[in-house]
């Protein structure tokens, strides 16, 4: 269907229509703000997560390491009955956040086993490293749930502004083109009819 | 007896068993082969039957040795394991895990002290435990039960376990000859002593700074209580190592190089070990004879649950041997 089957060559329209497209094309205005934004914030958290995955797991395969020691020195048993001293107590908060209307999970450490001086020192350390890694993991998957989100976001934005710049905008211009073609070639049609009446009239006071 | 442990050479070859599999059938060609037939163990079943093995040996060996000897032993390996049994059922009420989980972990043996272990997994809470613990030799634990829960920690009741371990061995340890009695202080010291640098240590990298309370060592030997202040306060490991001398400079040294704390607990084996059988060259009969079978059997059952572990989740073998005594021993 043309863009133009709906439209009314009237003056009222035309207003009515310059009125739709400069909201339109604010609203377009803001939307690319709203993209640049998200576009920055992506950005951001880009760069937090670059490489931080790959650091996490070589750290990972460290502690793994050592977890691999104290069940060789201890054995698992022992092991087991150990980690038995420390209460289970890990508690997180996730609270909503939210970037140009993104939510996004922020993640909170509300309360964490307390390891000091419960274990064998075998396996303290590995314990110590293991929560601090834990807490990172945290962090990250918070991180890449935020970019997550913020990219999906963005994606989603950029087509609007596609959509309004390329499809919406163009079209409404054409309306408009296709009322103010028509009001012009009405108004001449106008003139002309006036002009010939005013001619006849002429004559026949001659 | 001694023919029942493991030649070194078998260990070493099960140490260098390409797979669990593999480890498995080179063990089931050993005396603990038919414990393992018609059953494929994982290395949690396994740690059971080297430690029932363990026990029956102990239980045989006691019996057959003179009674200064067999009172001395069995407060000595019985007592410590029945120890290692309360203080895993106490992590587990302390955690509040399920009774079946606790009695899953204990080491299968008869209680020592007249203690039932049933009982002691049917209380409710700690407090209910040490309650349990009333009428046994273990009762002076609820005096610390207060501030265990006060603080919501658990090592005052361990090291109070510790302490009435090591009064209950110093009665038995009197009435043998001073040979022999020279010998188990010199395990049991370094042992402790060794024990309280880590302790200390331990405390260093946990409590920056902090001063430790004095019941965190159970038992001041040839380290001083002054060494271990300073240790736990943050002082230079190696300074303070440096200043101790042999044995202790050589047990603790992977404190130094790669802060290895499990390390640390294979030297003192191997120490113990090395102390146990110099004896044994020295008077090949009589308490020499059997502690260094007892502690040959001790350490071939440690030995034994890491390899059982280590080839179950394909560690390899260097790191295993790294962590093992006896595999290391073999020519």
């Amino acid at each position: 269907m043309s863009v133009l089957s709906g439209a009314r060559p009237t003056k009222g329209y035309l207003i009515d229509m310059k009125k739709r497209i400069s909201f339109v094309e604010r609203g377009c205005e803001f939307l690319k703000l709203k993209r640049d934004h998200l576009a920055k914030e992506l950005s951001i958290s880009l760069e937090v997560l670059r490489g931080r995955r790959d650091r996490i797991n070589e750290r990972l395969k460290k502690v793994y390491e050592d977890v691999v020691t104290a069940y060789l020195a201890l054995g698992p048993l022992e092991v087991r009955s150990q980690t038995n001293s420390i209460k289970k107590n890990f508690e997180i908060d996730a609270l909503p956040k939210s970037v140009m209307g993104v939510l996004y999970p922020s993640i909170r450490v509300v309360s964490k086993p307390k390891i000091e001086g419960k274990l064998d020192p075998v396996i303290s350390t590995v314990a110590a490293q293991m929560m601090e890694i834990f807490e990172e993991i945290i962090n990250l998957a918070e991180f890449e749930a935020r970019a997550e989100r913020i990219a999906d976001e963005l994606g989603k934005t950029n087509r609007k502004v596609n959509a309004l710049e390329n499809i919406v905008i163009p079209s409404y211009r054409e309306v408009i083109k296709f009322i103010e073609d028509k009001l012009d070639e009405e108004s001449l049609e106008e003139l002309v009819r006036t002009k010939l009446i005013g001619g006849v009239i002429a004559r026949r006071r001659e | 007896m001694r023919a029942e442990l493991l030649k070194l050479e078998t260990i070493k070859a099960l140490a260098e068993a390409k797979d669990f599999e593999e480890f498995l059938k080179i063990l089931s060609e050993t005396p603990y082969g038919e414990k393992l037939s018609g059953m494929t163990p994982s290395a949690v079943d396994l740690e059971r039957i080297f430690n029932q093995t363990f026990i029956k040996r102990l239980e045989s060996v006691i019996e057959g040795a003179p009674k200064e000897i067999s009172d001395f032993l069995n407060a000595y390996y019985y007592m410590e394991l029945e120890i290692r049994n309360l203080k895993k059922i106490m992590r587990g009420k302390f955690s509040k895990m399920p009774s079946e989980w606790i009695d899953r972990s204990l080491i299968p043996m008869r209680p020592y002290l007249s203690i039932e272990f049933e009982k002691l997994l049917a209380a409710a809470t700690l407090g209910d435990l040490v309650v349990a613990l009333e009428t046994t030799i273990y009762a002076p634990v609820r005096e610390v039960l207060k501030i265990c829960e006060e603080y919501d920690i658990l090592w005052p009741l361990e090291s109070w376990l510790d302490n009435i371990y090591i009064n209950s061995i110093e009665v038995p340890l009197m009435r043998l000859i001073p040979e022999d009695k020279a010998i188990v202080k010199e395990v049991l010291q370094t042992r402790i002593d060794v024990e309280n640098l880590l302790a200390a240590y331990n405390w260093s990298r946990e409590f920056k700074g902090q001063t430790p309370p004095v019941e965190l060592f159970t038992r001041i030997y040839k380290v001083s209580q002054e060494t271990l202040r300073k240790l736990s306060e943050g002082a230079n490991t190696k300074e303070v190592l440096q200043g101790l001398g042999s044995p202790y400079s050589e047990i603790l040294a992977p404190l130094l190089k790669e802060e290895d704390t499990a390390l640390v607990r294979k030297n003192l084996l191997t120490y113990i070990y090395s102390v146990a059988e110099r004896s044994r060259i020295v008077k090949d009969f009589s308490f020499p004879c059997i502690f260094s079978l007892l502690v040959s059997f001790d350490i071939e059952k440690d030995d034994l649950v890491s390899l059982a572990w280590g080839k179950e989740q394909g560690v390899a073998p260097e790191k295993i041997m790294k962590y093992t005594v006896l595999p290391n021993l073999a020519k």
